[in-house]
């Protein structure tokens, strides 16, 4: 494995992300969907780790993709106007996308998968829903809801089907990715996150908590070969292994 | 209301199991829910659910996770159509989006129909979730697609009935469908009550878009004419949008000139018109389907049930 193909794998399955979600009125009006990369690769980890990966195993890492991609329109809809056409599209659009996330599950079909993830993504807008709201309760309680927010989903997949062993690491990077977007003002997450109350210094704080906590993490994580723990950090961020 | 006596009983459990459903740990999320579920709504669609379920073995429990998923979806759909519509109003009641913001619905709308998925998750038959993922994707096609017709002027009947057919007929007649499928109905059982559903859909839907136009604000709680001030031809205004009268109105309607004096006026001609009992017409021919289908069912109380239920959408005032 080397990153050529990593990156294959994660295009691979971007494209197949696009093809399940695809609307031929929402693809010529808002143009195509960005997917996260970094939540691709996570989800990907055990496949690119040599887990079994089945066809059914598959179809259910297309929907979790179908998931962070409705999240990803709805939270872009303007908190306070949204009466463009785009705009307006923007609200279909994450409605489609979720229900093809139902459409491709229900195919398998798995019951289970289905129930557990409507409950994580019942609790994500649960904890959007406060973080938009009310301040944060100290930086532990900001670390745990930006954690639920970015892997929730993922973190789902992988106890479903037995990969609960990296599901740390995948909550610690990913909850680290976005803070440190969030503090390098990453448009796409002050768009999400301009009306809320996160402090600066909380930002700070939970980036270090995550980094240490990273490190000690892929420090301990024997069943992942040595590339991949590589590959961890260079998605993690630049910020691991330098001072903050 | 005293068409669903008979069945008080199983709709008030499916009330509380709504209720039980979206007991969010949020705050602001459990507000807005409640706020949506006790804005009330006709149940249709519950009612619709106990009463296919009644011509199978009929399971209380399983009957209340599909209806009140379905319940649920199409309440999650109205708290996004409130942001795409921008309408603080519904029901008389001030919209999630008017109480606290456009984010705030998505969050909640989604959070809903989350919630419609746990529901639904526990029951482990495919063909039940592989209808309702698919109707759930056709409406909301329908909804783009609806985009697309948004202020045009060269639509035609077929148009609009294949709009309906998928805004409101396409629910219904899946709630029939799904009542029928848990409970185990016979193959034309379900068939029936699946068109049954579709049929009663689309006279409902015919009904909703006349009481548009004769109905008061009050009564509606939004003002009348909204769905010419979204944008939207319904069909009273189909029979008479190359009136010549009538067109003045309908582009300031669509570019959003229309003064409330023109809406009054602009409503009583399509009133006086004879287009609204053109579209009664209609109506009933629907209605007329929907009986059929009703008729050749096997005889109890969820049939009469049915049969007075589609005599009531011919005739409601609200």
């Amino acid at each position: 494995m080397d990153r050529q193909t990593i990156n294959r794998y994660i295009q691979n399955y971007i494209s197949e992300v696009e093809d399940s979600i695809q609307e031929p009125i929402l693809n010529r009006d808002l143009g195509k969907m960005p997917l996260d990369e970094a939540k691709a690769f996570f989800l990907l980890l055990p496949m690119l780790n040599n887990e079994e990966w089945t066809s059914e195993l598959n179809i259910s890492a297309i929907a979790v993709g179908a998931v962070h991609a409705a999240f990803d329109m709805h939270d872009r809809v303007d908190i306070l106007d949204a009466t463009s056409k785009e705009q307006q599209l923007m609200v279909l659009s994450g409605d489609h996308f979720s229900g093809n996330h139902y459409r491709l599950l229900s195919s398998i079909p798995d019951f289970r998968l289905i129930t557990a993830m409507s409950e994580m993504i019942g609790y994500i807008n649960e904890t959007k829903t406060d973080l938009l709201m009310e301040a944060s309760d100290g930086v532990e309680s900001l670390i745990d809801s930006m954690i639920s927010i970015e892997s929730g989903c993922i973190v789902e997949f992988q106890k479903r089907y037995g990969f609960t062993s990296y599901s740390k690491i995948t909550e610690t990077a990913l909850g680290l990715i976005w803070f440190f977007r969030k503090l390098m003002k990453d448009p796409e997450v002050e768009q999400v996150w301009s009306g809320n109350r996160i402090k600066k210094a909380d930002v700070e704080d939970a980036i270090s908590v995550l980094t240490s906590r990273l490190q000690k993490q892929l420090a301990e994580a024997g069943f992942l070969t040595p590339f991949l723990r590589q590959e961890i950090h260079r998605f993690a961020a630049p910020l691991l292994g330098r001072p903050i | 209301m005293s068409l669903y006596a008979d069945f008080r009983k199983d709709l008030s459990f499916i009330e509380k199991e709504l209720e039980r459903s979206v007991d969010s740990s949020s705050p602001v999320i459990r507000q807005a829910s409640l706020l949506l579920l006790r804005a009330g709504g006709k149940r249709i669609r519950p009612i619709f659910v106990i009463l296919s379920s009644k011509f199978g073995e009929y399971s209380m429990e399983n009957v209340a996770k599909v209806a009140v998923s379905l319940e649920l979806i199409h309440m999650a759909s109205l708290v996004h159509d409130d942001v795409i519509d921008n309408s603080d109003v519904r029901r008389g009641f001030e919209t999630v989006k008017a109480r606290w913001n456009n984010r705030i619905a998505m969050y909640t709308g989604d959070y809903i129909f989350s919630r419609a998925l746990v529901s639904i998750g526990e029951i482990e038959m495919p063909a039940v979730h592989q209808l309702l993922a698919e109707t759930m994707l056709e409406i909301c096609k329908g909804e783009i697609i609806q985009f697309e017709y948004q202020q045009k002027m060269d639509q035609t009947f077929r148009d609009y009935l294949r709009r309906i057919k998928r805004k409101t007929a396409l629910l219904l007649s899946s709630s029939c469908e799904l009542g029928a499928l848990v409970s185990n109905a016979s193959p034309a059982v379900v068939r029936k009550l699946k068109r049954f559903g579709y049929f009663a859909g689309m006279a409902f839907q015919i009904v909703d878009d006349i009481l548009d136009i004769t109905s008061t604000d009050e009564k509606l709680g939004k003002p009348a004419g909204s769905d010419l001030l979204n944008g939207h031809l319904t069909l009273p205004t189909l029979y008479i949008k190359d009136d010549s009268e009538f067109q003045p109105f309908l582009i300031r309607s669509f570019n959003g000139s229309l003064t409330e004096d023109e809406r009054s006026r602009m409503l009583a001609y399509i009133r006086e018109s004879g287009a609204i009992e053109k579209s009664q017409q209609v109506s009933d021919m629907y209605l007329r389907k929907a009986i059929a289908e009703v008729e050749s069912l096997p005889d109890n109380d969820a049939k009469k049930a049915l049969l007075q239920i589609a005599d009531f959408l011919g005739k409601r005032k609200f």
